[in-house]
C-alpha cells in the first residue's frame, strides 16, 4: 500500500499522476500537473484544492483526511517531505492504519556538490579517468 | 544464500561464449550448459558507471541519477564526478527486505555508505579506508595488499607487466572474497571482476591477432577468471539463483574522436581562449556541448546560467544536430552509427537531467566528449571500446523471472529477484 521514493521538487512531476492528491509537508513549491490536487485547511478545516499548498501534519489530520476523501476521485495521497523528515514517516504510518493508499516522496535537493565526489579527489578521479579514456 | 551476482565488466556475450567453447574458460562452459546466456543491452551512453547503476537499481539513468562518469552541478558550468551519492534509486542491497549482503568492486559506489552487510567499492575508488563499510573491516584489507584499482599507467611499461598487476590485483579481491564469504550467512552477495574491462581496452588488437607476442596473455589472463569462477561454483548449491553480467560488450577502436572538436567546427559550441578550457569558458553563442562519451546537450536557457536555446527553438536544433551528426565523417568513416534522443531513453524523475542527444558511436570509433580542443582524433594506448550491444546476462536456478526478449541492463533485478521486484512495483 505505501513506498518511498525519492525526487526534486522539479522532478516529482514525473511521479505523479492525475488524482493524486498532495500533503505537502515540505516547504518546497512542487512541480505539478493537471488533475492532481493539494491538501490544504481553511478555516480550520481540510479542504482538497487544485490551488498548491503546503499543511503542517498534526495527529488526528488522518480521520479527517478519511471523511474528505469520498467526495473528491483521489486514487492516491502524495505525501510530500524533506530528505530527513521523521514527521513523513508519522503521517505515512498514520495512512497505512486508516487504510489509505499513498505514496511516500523524499525531497532530495538537485544535483549540487554533495553528490559527486569530494573536491580534494577530483584530480586523482580524473587521472583515473583519463587513463580510460573518459576525460 | 538467495543470489549471488557475479559481475564479468565489459565481457561481451559472444566472447564468452567463444572462450568457453574453445576450452580458454572450462569452468564457464560447464556453467553455461546449466542455465540461459543472453545478449543484453547496456545504458545509453554505454558507459559502466551507468551500466553498473542500472543493473543494481533496476532503473535506468531518468530513475537513479548516474548519466556518466562527470556531470555538471544544476545550474552551474561545474564539472562534478559522479559518486555512489549521486544515486537516486536504492541499490538492491540497501532495500529493507534485501537481508545481509556481501558486496564487492561493484563500480560506482563509492565512498562505501551504510547497508546491512559488508561492501569494497569499486571503480572509481581512490581512498581504500573511505570504499569499506563497516570501518573494521579495513585493517584485514589493507595487510592483504587489497587495491581498489589497478595501476593502469603500467601499461606504459609493457602489456605484459600490465597483465601482471591485473592478475595481482585480481586474486587478492579474490582471496577476499573468499574470506568474507566464510564470514556470516549471506543473503546475497555481489562480486565484479574488473580487470576484463582493463584488458579489453588495452589489449584488444592482441585478442583479435593471434599473431601478436601478448594475444596468449589475453587467453591465459581470462584463463584465470576462469578458475576463479570454477572457485565461486564450487561452493554453490541449487538454492542459490546464480546470475552472471557485464556490463556492456567490447569491439575494435581504431580512432577516438572527441565530439566537442566537430561541434566547435561546426559553430555550434563557442569557447572563450584558454589553455585549460572548462565549460565554464562556453560562450552564451554556444548552442550545444558533448560529455564523456557521446552525451550531448543543448546549451538551454534556464539549464545553463548563459545558456540562450530556448524551448521553442530546441526541437529545431535536435533535429539540425542529428542530422549532422549522421552525416559528419573523420578520416574518411562515419562517427555515429545513430543518434538517440534522450526524451526517448530516460524515465524517471532524474529525466529532466538527461543528455538532449546520445551519440551512438559508428564501427571502430569511440567517442570522447573532452574539452580540449587540440586533437580531434585523440592519441591513446586504448584500442578496445564499450558497445551498447551484447553484454552477457546469464541466470540459473528455479527462482529467477522470466527474460525479456529485448534484455536491458535495467532488467537484470527483474529477472534474478522477481519477488522483490513485484512486490516493489505494486507498492508503488
Amino acid at each position: 500500500m505505501s513506498t518511498e521514493c525519492t525526487a526534486t521538487p522539479l522532478a516529482i512531476s514525473e511521479l505523479l499522476l492525475a488524482g493524486d492528491l498532495i500533503l505537502n509537508l515540505s516547504s518546497e513549491v512542487l512541480n505539478t500537473l493537471p488533475g492532481v490536487m493539494y491538501l490544504t485547511e481553511q478555516n480550520g478545516q481540510l479542504r482538497c484544492s487544485e490551488t498548491t499548498g503546503q499543511l503542517v501534519w498534526q495527529e488526528g489530520l488522518t480521520t479527517e483526511l478519511a471523511g474528505i476523501l469520498p467526495d473528491h476521485e483521489i486514487n492516491r495521497v502524495v505525501v510530500v517531505c524533506g530528505p530527513d523528515s521523521s514527521v513523513a514517516e508519522q503521517a505515512a504510518a498514520a495512512l497505512s492504519g486508516a487504510n489509505i493508499r499513498h505514496l511516500l516522496v523524499r525531497l532530495s535537493a538537485d544535483c549540487d556538490a554533495s553528490a559527486f565526489m569530494d573536491e580534494e579527489d577530483a584530480e586523482a578521479v580524473s587521472e583515473r579517468l583519463r587513463q580510460l579514456g573518459y576525460l | 544464500m538467495d543470489l549471488f551476482l557475479l559481475g564479468i565488466d565489459g565481457l561481451p556475450r559472444w566472447m564468452w561464449q567463444q572462450l568457453a567453447d574453445s576450452g580458454v574458460m572450462p569452468n564457464s562452459q560447464k556453467l553455461l550448459r546449466t542455465g540461459t546466456l543472453v545478449p543484453m543491452k547496456s545504458a545509453l551512453p554505454e558507459v559502466s558507471s551507468a551500466a553498473w547503476a542500472s543493473i543494481v537499481t533496476g532503473e535506468n539513468s531518468g530513475g537513479h541519477n548516474v548519466f556518466g562518469f562527470t556531470d555538471l552541478l544544476d545550474g552551474s558550468y561545474t564539472l562534478g564526478f559522479t559518486s555512489s551519492r549521486t544515486f537516486r534509486a536504492a541499490p538492491f542491497w540497501s532495500r529493507p527486505d534485501a537481508g545481509p549482503s556481501l558486496i564487492l568492486n561493484v563500480p560506482q559506489t563509492y565512498p562505501a555508505q551504510p547497508l546491512n552487510g559488508m561492501l569494497v567499492s569499486g571503480f572509481v575508488a581512490l581512498d581504500l579506508k573511505r570504499a569499506v563499510y563497516p570501518a573494521d573491516a579495513f585493517p584485514w584489507l589493507n595487510e592483504q595488499k587489497y587495491s581498489v584499482d589497478a595501476d593502469m599507467s603500467l601499461v606504459e611499461k609493457g602489456k605484459s607487466r600490465f597483465v601482471r598487476e591485473l592478475l595481482d590485483v585480481m586474486r587478492i579481491r579474490c582471496e577476499a572474497l573468499h574470506h568474507y564469504w566464510d564470514a556470516e550467512p549471506w543473503q546475497n552477495v555481489m562480486y565484479v571482476f574488473t580487470g576484463t574491462d582493463r584488458l579489453n581496452h588495452y589489449l584488444w588488437e592482441d585478442f583479435e591477432d593471434s599473431s601478436s607476442p601478448h594475444h596468449q596473455e589475453f587467453l591465459d589472463f581470462y584463463h584465470e577468471v576462469d578458475r576463479e569462477i570454477g572457485r565461486i561454483l564450487e561452493r554453490l548449491d541449487d538454492r542459490t539463483t546464480l546470475a552472471a553480467v557485464s556490463d556492456h560488450g567490447f569491439a575494435r577502436q581504431l580512432r577516438s574522436v572527441n565530439l566537442n572538436c566537430l561541434l566547435a567546427e561546426a559553430g555550434y559550441l563557442q569557447l572563450k581562449p584558454s589553455d585549460r578550457p572548462s565549460y565554464g569558458d562556453m560562450l552564451p553563442e554556444t548552442k550545444a556541448f558533448a560529455m564523456d562519451p557521446g552525451r550531448i546537450y543543448l546549451h538551454r536557457e534556464g539549464r545553463y546560467p548563459n545558456g540562450r536555446v530556448t524551448d521553442d527553438e530546441a526541437e529545431e536544433l535536435m533535429q539540425e544536430l542529428t542530422q549532422w551528426l549522421g552525416s559528419v565523417s573523420v578520416a574518411g568513416a562515419p562517427v555515429t552509427a545513430e543518434v538517440v534522443r534522450g526524451g526517448d531513453a530516460y524515465s524517471g524523475p532524474f529525466s529532466h537531467r538527461a543528455p538532449d542527444l546520445i551519440g551512438m558511436p559508428a564501427e571502430n570509433v569511440a567517442l570522447s566528449g573532452r574539452l580540449n580542443l587540440s586533437d580531434l582524433i585523440e592519441p591513446t594506448l586504448i584500442n578496445g571500446r564499450h558497445t551498447y550491444e551484447e553484454s552477457s546476462f546469464f541466470v540459473r536456478g528455479e527462482n529467477h523471472g522470466e527474460i525479456p526478449a529485448d534484455m536491458k541492463v535495467e532488467n537484470v533485478l527483474d529477472v534474478i529477484l522477481p519477488a522483490r521486484e513485484q512486490s516493489l512495483r505494486r507498492a508503488a
